[in-house]
């Protein structure tokens, strides 16, 4: 059952072995343990609350459970945005599926904070309505909120991490330390004021999983075709024309070269609002980036702080 | 045209639509192997859309260039061919239309000259030549297979009688040269008629188709008879065509007897289908005499598809170097 856990641990122990354990252990420690447990005050239990936190004695002078409050960061809580839509079904920069280079970059981060002592959630959609797991703080848990993200594979669903994050952002009441997992989905001006709410009321890192080049595949032969277009096709019985490229367009330079402009304009403008909101990004295209890319992301967020 | 070949090119042709048919059932490799997401922000480009739209062009550029190589090949295996049937003997009939233009038939020769004008309608790979003779013998055309010609003059002539030579061909003062007396000189015109067959030596039916009164008037040279004899002698049959026998019964009577000395005919222009029995009757006997077996010949016209399909095959090379397949 823990067959998703299991090999990305092998994968962790296997790089971390020597030369990033200590780096690591630093910078996710002070992440989530960076203040003392300070008492602060004790306020009603309302759902979702640890049931640890719950102030026994204090609460049996009291109509309803209290739970002890302690200061800010106490304890931070791990909360995953992973984007599972179809889109996700797609091919990565490295040639990989990008569900299981997201898999990946999650179980890292769960598996940190898990080993931590800490809890992680998720936010996930069932294809009707978005819903915040329960918090996990096991390896079994964990690998449960991965499969949540496998078993959306091959789903007709259009939704981004970014729809999750607005979704989340209006949920999430306690100072989480929120990991987006997203491909390169189109990041505008228009979502400045989302990206710094939710960064204001929590620490954000942003993974962002490269797209596979359509050209270089369809220069390789392997004819790429639009993920999308073949799911709604897929009810039609057909794919929609005009949704794979020939390898012969590979060859044309002027399409390239329009291609690596605006591509190279979208991703600027990507990382210029990333930016403007304060959010700490890194780029994934295969898995072995997977591992150096969250260190640098722990990192640098560190230091911002 | 006929295409001998036909039943191949169509076996051959269903064959290519079939492997067509079989090719478009099999699932393409080009039908994407690498799922992309957020291929529009390469599909959308203009840039992409143009190159996309040419290499449509191309395709079905290419397509259309292929099928007509395809069309032009498939017409090359059919081998079209035009068949011919001719009947070699016919080249070996001359004829010679000889009219006495005296006098006494400038009356009749006008109409004498449509019927010539509707023989040689008739008429179909025999030669044809004319002579006019009154005091002497004026060749019209020498024997020639040139109908156009022959009409033409036949026109030129037939306008010249029907105006007794103000307009048109005069064929009545060449024929009656002060030098010469008298006028009418039958066995002379004969004569000079049977002389002007030319290829004397070669083996081939000669008809004459005289269209005279036999009113002698003067002293000829030769005497019907003795120019029956000279024809008969020159192997030329004598098909006389005269006027009716009402005025001259004694004169016709002889042109017949000449006339059948040399295995002819005698007709009267009193009956208005003697120019078709004459022709009849000329291409019978000598079908009878001479050997009018048919020969078929099948012309091979590869030239318009061997050269389509060539250009097409030059254009389909030329297309793949410009796409660098």
């Amino acid at each position: 059952m823990a067959a998703l856990l299991t090999r990305i641990r092998a994968r962790l122990t296997l790089h971390t072995h020597r030369r990033v354990a200590s780096l690591l252990d630093g910078g996710w420690a002070s992440m989530f343990h960076g203040q003392s447990l300070d008492f602060d005050d004790l306020r009603e239990y309302v759902d979702g609350d640890e049931i640890r936190d719950i102030d026994w004695k204090a609460s049996a002078r009291h109509p309803v459970p209290l739970v002890k409050r302690y200061t800010d960061h106490r304890r931070l809580r791990l909360a995953l945005v992973v984007a599972t839509g179809r889109s996700m079904d797609a091919t990565a920069a490295g040639g990989e599926s990008k569900r299981d280079l997201a898999i990946l970059l999650a179980g890292m981060a769960g598996w940190f904070a898990v080993r931590g002592g800490d809890e992680v959630c998720m936010t996930a959609s069932d294809g009707h309505r978005v819903i915040l797991t329960r918090p996990e703080s096991s390896e079994a848990g964990l690998e449960h909120l991965l499969r949540r993200i496998l078993a959306r594979r091959g789903t007709d669903d259009s939704s981004t991490a970014l729809d999750l994050l607005e979704w989340l952002s209006t949920r999430l009441r306690r100072r989480h330390l929120v990991i987006v997992i997203s491909d390169e989905i189109d990041l505008t001006d228009a979502h400045l004021r989302l990206l710094r709410t939710v960064s204001a009321h929590h620490e954000l890192l942003w993974l962002t999983v490269l797209e596979a080049d359509p050209l270089a595949l369809a220069a390789a032969d392997d004819v790429p075709y639009d993920v999308a277009a073949t799911v709604a096709g897929a009810a039609a019985g057909t794919v929609r024309s005009g949704a794979t490229v020939p390898s012969l367009l590979a060859a044309d330079p002027r399409v390239a070269e329009a291609y690596r402009a605006a591509e190279s304009a979208r991703r600027d403008t990507t990382g210029r609002v990333l930016r403007a909101a304060g959010i700490v990004e890194e780029r994934v295209g295969a898995s072995a980036q997977a591992l150096p890319a969250f260190h640098r992301a722990a990192e640098r967020h560190r230091r911002a702080r | 045209m006929v295409t001998p070949m036909l039943w191949l090119a169509i076996v051959l042709g269903i064959a290519g639509l079939l492997a067509l048919g079989i090719a478009f059932a099999i699932p393409a490799r080009s039908r994407g192997r690498a799922p992309v997401a957020f291929l529009t922000r390469l599909t959308a480009l203009p840039e992409y859309v143009r190159a996309r739209r040419r290499l449509l062009l191309g395709s079905l550029a290419g397509l259309a260039v292929v099928a007509l190589t395809a069309v032009f090949a498939l017409a090359g295996v059919a081998r079209p061919t035009t068949m011919e049937t001719i009947s070699p003997k016919r080249h070996l009939r001359d004829v010679m239309l000889c009219l006495d233009v005296s006098g006494s038939m400038i009356g009749y020769d006008a109409e004498i000259i449509e019927s010539y004008i509707d023989m040689i309608d008739s008429f179909d790979g025999e030669r044809i030549g004319m002579t006019i003779f009154n005091a002497t013998a004026v060749t019209v055309f020498p024997l020639t297979d040139d109908y156009d010609m022959a009409k033409e003059f036949l026109e030129d002539a037939h306008d010249g009688f029907a105006s007794y030579g103000t307009d048109g061909l005069d064929f009545i003062t060449p024929t009656q040269p002060d030098s010469v007396p008298g006028s009418s000189l039958i066995g002379d015109g004969v004569v000079n008629c049977v002389e002007a067959f030319d290829r004397k030596d070669e083996e081939r039916s000669r008809s004459m188709i005289l269209a005279t009164d036999n009113e002698l008037a003067g002293d000829p040279l030769f005497t019907l008879s003795e120019a029956s004899d000279h024809a008969l002698d020159h192997d030329v049959r004598i098909y006389a065509l005269a006027p009716s026998r009402y005025f001259f019964p004694l004169a016709l009577d002889e042109l017949e007897g000449a006339a059948e000395e040399t295995d002819g005919e005698f007709h009267s222009m009193s009956d208005e289908r003697a120019v078709d029995r004459i022709v009849t009757s000329v291409q019978a006997t000598e079908a009878r005499l001479t050997d009018g077996r048919l020969v078929t010949l099948f012309h091979d016209k590869p030239v318009v598809p061997l050269v389509g399909s060539g250009l097409g095959l030059l254009a389909l090379l030329i297309l793949a170097w410009r796409m660098r397949l």
